[in-house]
């Protein structure tokens, strides 16, 4: 039984490898920008809440949304997490990622330019572009705020997403000054960029939230409480006009944005401590028009008459992972982790485990990624595990040492899968495998030690922060990057990888990608499990809302209400 | 010979204060985590030493303890890192008074409630009433606030519709009620219980059958007599239970979203916002000593025969 609407998510997610391939091809090939991929969002929204006939907009354009306290907001300090959605709701970059389709879109520059190998943009802004309080925005407040995230005296933790920009990383390190960033103002309207390298896919970056000017004067007048409501001057179509610590958050419109204004006049939020475990009881009280729908509720909410006709579910570029320790004994013999792999059950872990909250991932990359390649699945083969696992040494799994299986515990659904796994693999391999649940925080310090010390098994997951596969093959799965400490290190990998990112062709370059990606899990490097979802119920007389799969969240811009 | 009690106790505040302080110093940089990684993805090993060096956690700790506790002897905790924007003064400044008036409210209502619940099933010894009072203590004694909270949401808010679901909005709103309430039916219960059992004692003895039999109404034998004795024993649990108010509203604030001291010590502490997690551990060690003297005080005025020394 499944209450989803299928259809939607049908065309949701073919519109959205178009838009991502279109972005990733846009962004290779170049000057030709500001383009809109057809494909209304809006149809897909009518169809599930069909029984609304009426599109007239209500007067009221109010929408009232959960979220956390945010935690240390400030574009240029924040990785992500609580508060991102309001910071994207008021603040906009050079260029913006239109949600509704992936498409790349001018946002405060109305004309961008690479240089013939991709390592200098240029970027021309849009005449008149001002701040909410109405002086002028130009090219200089780039310059000053991209400064401003490696200024050590900032305590920014997302420098890294920096790091393609020349200088960035060396500034980190203190081997280069802040004045050596590569980025400059030769003039009010022009920002000029210049790169470590060729780097195709640096609009897709420049959209993303530690990119966003900051207003400079307010942060020299009000130091850290620049982001207080009253303070607080933004560029994006919503200023925020209140801040009840832990209690409320209000967005209203800007009146000085330069784009289109939006239909939703006032973005109410709701501060829990937990918003995906505490919203949706609000939801239900009429109290908010959209919650999330954590794993736990799931099962409740398909039963419920009311709530299943609400359930929107939104793919999210992203996927959970095993991550083995190739260089520690048994899971560095490349046979133990293809018996590891190929011995999971993915669709009944997806739709039985997990009751359809995520869905089986046969391979590493989402299948919104370009690079995304369903000939390089390892297969599920019960038989073939036994006898990888005999070749190994361990027939019937003779011999085999206990394996340490480390996972967040607050993370229901990664425990659910792990005692899945503890099953299989005791079933079909006849191994023993000992779960190791550690709080989230615990987790992280494990996970950030791992970099030296060695250990069996661990599961953790990646989602996408921009559509492109460098933002995994390279950024995570290059030996020299081996962000997950697995030490895997597989030369033709790291050299199909190196020569793709820079590859001007994208039609290559993405044959590059897909052999990549064949590599990568041939080898059972990481061993993949489901791809996420995001799962919400929102009013029906809400529409407009999106979750772009990649960072998703709430865009109140995109969002109006109907007459109800 | 008061005042100088008064002096000593609030003296002997300062070695308790410190060892609290040094306890929760010690065992929080213990605990493995940092203050970052509130994203969703692990940070880059130099990015982690960058902000580990500018918020000066990179010292040894010892030396950390020290500048630490030099800024808190100052009155100085500084700032939260999870809200930049905010100091612990300030975070305290605006959550204190929220859980101050939530705990006076659910005091009020456990003392006019309880209480007289208590004297109900003394003076009706054995009868339905007693059975009824015992009954409610029961459930209140054995029932834990996070149970209580969920649901009263539940029924008030999410079925019945007449309270909203969570939030503050002072405590003359009706969003006050349900965490209220919540906090109110542990310390109710052990006040009825109290209440019952020294109330019954005190029926027993010999000055209350004296004046039952001067023909005194029985309205005044229980209230002025009897209730003004058997309160000793309460008030010396009433101490105990206040500080269980005033400390055990973590999970009723976090549960309603009250933005109390309670919420910020359990946010603090997953969130491993070291100073937040050190102001409000202090806060909740000075609330609970300074609630022990006030009982110690009281005691004298309700009973002659003790003094203080």
């Amino acid at each position: 039984m499944n209450h989803e609407p299928q259809a939607p998510r049908a065309v949701t997610r073919r519109t959205l490898i178009h838009g991502a391939a279109a972005v990733a091809g846009m962004a290779a090939v170049s000057p030709i920008l500001a383009r809109t991929v057809a494909a209304s969002a809006g149809n897909q929204l009518a169809a599930t809440n069909a029984f609304f006939q009426s599109e007239e907009l209500a007067a009221d354009q109010v929408l009232r949304l959960p979220e956390g306290e945010p935690v240390r907001f400030d574009p240029g300090v924040t990785s992500g997490g609580k508060g991102l959605e309001m910071l994207q709701n008021l603040f906009e970059g050079l260029v913006t990622i239109d949600q509704r389709d992936g498409s790349l879109q001018m946002g405060v520059a109305e004309k961008m330019e690479p240089n013939a190998d991709q390592t200098e943009f240029t970027f021309t802004l849009r005449d008149g572009v001002v701040w909410s309080d109405g002086t002028p925005l130009t090219s200089e407040d780039f310059v000053w705020s991209w400064r401003r995230v490696l200024d050590p005296a900032t305590k920014s933790e997302y420098t890294s997403a920096m790091y393609p920009v020349k200088n960035a990383q060396k500034i980190v390190n203190g081997e280069a000054k802040l004045e050596e960033l590569g980025v400059a103002a030769p003039d009010p309207k022009t920002v000029q960029v210049t790169l470590e390298g060729p780097t195709p896919f640096f609009p897709l970056l420049a959209a993303t939230w530690t990119f966003y000017p900051v207003p400079r004067a307010t942060v020299e007048k009000h130091g850290d409480q620049w982001v207080e409501a009253g303070n607080m001057v933004s560029n994006g179509p919503y200023v925020l006009t209140a801040w009840e610590h832990d209690q409320s958050m209000t967005l209203e419109r800007n009146d000085k944005y330069f784009g289109e204004a939006p239909k939703i006049t006032k973005g109410l939020y709701t501060l829990f401590a937990d918003p995906v475990a505490q919203a949706l009881v609000a939801f239900e009280a009429d109290e908010l028009d959209q919650a999330q729908v954590s794993g736990a509720d799931l099962e409740r909410v398909k039963a419920d008459p009311v709530l299943s006709q609400q359930v929107q579910v939104f793919p999210r570029s992203g996927t959970e992972f095993i991550i083995a320790d190739t260089t520690n004994k048994p899971t560095d013999d490349v046979r133990v982790r293809q018996a590891l792999s190929m011995a999971i059950e993915r669709a009944a872990l997806a739709d039985g485990v997990l009751k359809g909250e995520f869905s089986a991932a046969p391979t590493i990359l989402p299948d919104d990624i370009p690079g995304h390649n369903p000939a390089a699945a390892l297969g599920e083969d019960a038989a073939k595990a036994k006898e990888l696992l005999a070749a190994a040494g361990f027939p019937d799994g003779k011999g085999f040492p206990q394996l340490t299986l480390t996972f967040t515990a607050t993370d229901s659904a990664e425990k659910r899968t792990a005692q899945y796994l503890q099953g299989v693999w005791k079933q079909t391999l006849g191994i023993d495998v000992k779960l190791d649940p550690l709080e989230d925080k615990a987790f992280q310090d494990y996970f950030d030690s791992r970099k030296d010390q060695p250990f069996n098994l661990m599961m953790s997951y990646w989602g996408s922060d921009w559509g492109d596969p460098a933002n995994w093959h390279n950024q995570l799965f290059d030996s020299s990057a081996d962000f997950y400490h697995s030490h895997w290190k597989d030369d033709e990998f790291d050299k199909t990888v190196r020569a793709a990112v820079v590859m001007a062709d994208p039609k290559e370059r993405i044959a590059q990608y897909e052999n990549a990606e064949k590599i990568l899990n041939q080898d059972a490097a990481l061993i993949p499990l489901y791809h996420l979802n995001r799962i919400y119920v929102i009013k029906p007389w809400v529409r407009g809302i999106v979750h772009y799969p990649i960072l998703g969240r709430t865009w109140l811009k995109y969002a109006y209400i109907v007459k109800h | 010979m008061r005042s100088a009690y008064i002096v000593r106790r609030v003296l002997a505040l300062v070695p308790t204060l410190f060892l609290v302080y040094t306890i929760t110093f010690f065992l929080m940089h213990a605990t493995p985590g940092g203050p970052w990684d509130t994203g969703e993805k692990p940070l880059p090993a130099e990015v982690q030493a960058q902000l580990k060096a500018a918020y000066g956690l990179d010292k040894p700790i010892w030396q950390q303890y020290g500048d630490y506790l030099g800024k808190v002897l100052h009155g100085d905790f500084g700032p939260s890192y999870a809200q930049r924007s905010r100091t612990v003064a300030d975070i305290i400044g605006t959550a204190l008074p929220v859980s101050l008036q939530l705990a006076a409210a659910a005091t009020v209502i456990a003392v006019l409630v309880g209480i007289p619940l208590g004297v109900l099933g003394a003076v009706r010894h054995n009868g339905p009433l007693d059975y009824l009072s015992g009954l409610i203590s029961m459930i209140g004694i054995s029932t834990p606030a996070y149970v209580v909270t969920s649901l009263l949401v539940l029924l008030l808010a999410s079925k019945l519709r007449w309270l909203p679901t969570g939030g503050w909005d002072g405590i003359f709103s009706p969003k006050a009620i349900i965490p209220a309430l919540s906090l109110a039916l542990y310390p109710l219960a052990v006040l009825a219980r109290y209440t019952r059992t020294s109330m019954l004692e005190v029926l027993r003895q010999d000055y209350v059958r004296t004046a039952r039999a001067k023909g005194i109404r029985e309205w005044v034998v229980l209230m002025r007599h009897c209730l003004r004795n058997s309160l000793l024993p309460v008030i010396t649990i009433a101490g105990i239970v206040l500080a269980d108010i005033a400390t055990g509203s973590f999970f009723v604030e976090t549960i309603y979203q009250v933005p109390g001291i309670g919420r910020y010590f359990v946010q603090s502490i997953s969130g491993r916002d070291y100073p937040v997690i050190l102001g409000t551990v202090l806060l909740l060690a000075l609330v609970v000593s300074l609630l022990n003297l006030a009982v110690d005080l009281l005691y004298p005025l309700l009973d002659p025969r003790i003094r203080v020394q």
